[in-house]
């Protein structure tokens, strides 16, 4: 077998008998060549060698990057003022305002229409006494906190300066209100898999 | 340029890439050497839109707070939109200055549900969108002597389902109301 190997290595391989590799095959124990001949394969070359690089001209790359700049700045110029983003509600539909939808409303009776302005008088009433009682409320609060203020600047002018002065920990500031049906523990881990922005078709797990 | 200088310029241990800079972004300019320091930088800037600085008036004097934003948010439209009106004509009554009052986009949120197992097509929990609502107010030299009367009322007065967050306007709140436009890369 071994006889035949170099035979069939050469018919295998591209160069003549003599010129090719044996293994070294660990069968018999008796080897007689010189150090490991073992076969190698080199890297497969498919590509072609990389290109030589161009020296360029600190002056002249200079000289691209300002152009490339100034013609963005160009861009920049004719794309024009920055428009706001739209508020969905503040839109209306297309179609809404289509001329064929008006219709004419019915007339009301002269009692019907007297009911209504009275009611319309009651509500004003109403909303104008709320709005006295609050601007009194403002009042008193506001001349309430003038004669604390006044009574600290006699006993001491440094303490009101003080009390005057902005307190910058007081914002950023929360303020919740009231709900009706308050959230109930615990609901969203057993419901809830994930929650997602999905304004302006972007996707950001909150 | 003198040959030192060269010399150092070419031996000066320059990185290829920024970190903040992907392959794709340099696109031509694969240069090893940048010749202006910031000009990665520069072109980052100017593909997007610029938009121009808002100018924000100083507080007048160390008793009043800076421009604050009084931002009213929630389910319920209607409800965020009278509380918004509420807290504006609540600042004309203590003779407040409003900057500026406007809207921003609602903000649509999408619930996916966990699904139990071996639920049948129609029982299935299906996900749904909420959108949120809000409502801005800039309040302008507020004295800290009204400060505390102004955020009681308006904990006070709040309606079911609406919260507010009160902060301080900034560049960054100014330019988050545009639309962000990129120079598309056909025309670089």
């Amino acid at each position: 077998m071994r006889l035949d190997l170099r035979a069939f290595l050469s018919q295998a391989s591209f160069f003549p008998p003599q010129v090719c590799f044996v293994p070294y095959i660990h069968s018999r124990g008796i080897f007689t060549g010189v150090g490991g001949l073992a076969f190698r394969a080199s890297q497969s070359l498919q590509a072609e060698p990389p290109k030589k690089k161009k020296k360029t001209d600190p002056k002249q790359e200079q000289l691209r990057q300002h152009r490339y700049l100034k013609r963005l700045k160009k861009l920049q110029y004719k794309m024009g003022k920055a428009e706001l983003k739209p508020v969905e509600e503040m839109r209306v539909d297309r179609a809404l305002l289509d001329e064929a939808r008006k219709r004419d409303l019915p007339e009301i009776p002269p009692e019907e229409q007297e009911r209504r302005a009275l009611l319309l008088k009651r509500w004003s009433k109403f909303k104008f006494a709320q709005h006295v009682t609050e601007t009194r409320l403002i009042e008193g609060a506001i001349k309430a906190q003038e004669k604390a203020l006044n009574e600290l600047r006699t006993e001491s002018e440094e303490l009101y300066q003080q009390a005057i002065k902005t307190d910058n920990s007081l914002f950023p500031l929360e303020g919740v209100g009231p709900t009706h049906t308050p959230a109930i523990d615990g609901f969203d881990k057993k419901v809830i898999d994930g929650v997602c922005d999905v304004t302006d078709n972007t996707d950001e797990f909150l | 340029m003198s040959r030192r200088a060269l010399s150092t310029l070419y031996s000066g241990g320059r990185r290829v890439l920024h970190s903040s800079m992907s392959w794709r972004k340099i696109g031509q300019f694969q240069s090893a050497r940048c010749y202006a320091d910031n000009f990665d930088e520069e072109v980052e800037e100017l593909r997007v839109q610029q938009i121009a600085d808002q100018e924000i008036p100083p507080p007048a004097d160390d008793t009043v707070h800076e421009v604050l934003n009084i931002k009213a948010f929630g389910y319920d439209c209607t409800l965020v939109e009278h509380f918004a009106q509420y807290t504006h004509n609540l600042s004309k009554n203590m003779s407040l200055s409003v900057f500026d009052s406007y809207a921003l986009p609602a903000k649509a949120t999408l619930v996916h549900a966990i699904q139990g197992t071996g639920l049948k097509e129609k029982d299935r929990i299906k996900d749904y969108t909420l959108t949120t609502y809000q409502r801005v107010i800039q309040i302008q030299d507020l004295p800290s002597k009204r400060a505390s009367l102004l955020l009681d009322l308006l904990q006070l007065n709040l309606p079911e389902g609406v919260s507010f967050t009160i902060t301080l306007h900034t560049q960054e709140h100014y330019k988050e109301r545009f639309i962000r436009k990129e120079i598309p890369d056909s025309l670089l």
